[in-house]
């Protein structure tokens, strides 16, 4: 079903209402995981507690890695952007993934990851709601 | 195939799987980006902002997108 859908964005013209509609429809439904887990005070609660709990292992040194390496993301796509967004020296993150999406394959993997990467996220707040996340 | 432009992006890539990888090497699965996530979920309007970050990731890499030098 998902490498269906993957496919089948993947062949949609950019732009497009088919192409918004096709990344519209699992976004919405991620959405609404989201909301309805946190419209459920229990829910939301046992959540909030098994992310905390979750964040709580990771040191502090890992922690400041990832800032760090957050900000350089951020000053990269800032650069980038004050180069004008096509620099032959420093693109912007979206022009440089456009060198991945020439193919309806490569397209058709990345929106597959995509839809892993919210699935993913979904299962797990689904876990977390019920205080299973490990 | 013209890359230019994207070593940085490479590069930051490369530096994020090592870092997720040395992070569980050293202090288990708990310490992996996936961990590192949920600190930004503990909140119902931080796991909206992920959620939505998401949705654009989709929208505007999918969406949108312009093939260079077509």
């Amino acid at each position: 079903m998902a490498g269906a859908w993957s496919w089948w964005t993947a062949g949609t013209r950019p732009f497009g209402a088919v192409a918004y509609s096709a990344i519209g429809v699992p976004s919405a439904v991620a959405l609404v995981v989201v909301v309805t887990t946190g419209a459920r005070a229990d829910g939301r609660r046992a959540a909030s507690a098994s992310f905390a709990a979750q964040a709580a292992k990771v040191p502090v040194g890992v922690r400041v890695a990832w800032v760090a390496w957050l900000v350089a993301a951020l000053g990269c796509e800032a650069v980038a952007l004050a180069l004008g967004g096509r620099s032959t020296t420093f693109a912007t993150l979206s022009t440089a993934v456009d060198h991945l999406l020439r193919t309806r394959l490569s397209r058709g993997g990345l929106v597959a990851l995509w839809l892993a990467t919210g699935a993913g996220g979904v299962a797990r707040l689904a876990r977390a709601a019920r205080g299973q996340l490990r | 195939m013209n890359l230019d432009g994207t070593a940085p992006w490479v590069a930051l890539a490369l530096l994020a799987a090592v870092l997720d990888l040395v992070a569980r090497l050293r202090w288990g699965r708990a310490a992996g980006a996936g961990a590192v996530l949920a600190s930004c979920a503990r909140t119902l309007p931080g796991r909206l902002v992920l959620a939505c970050f998401w949705v654009f990731i989709g929208v505007h890499v999918f969406g949108r997108y312009t093939v260079p030098g077509r």
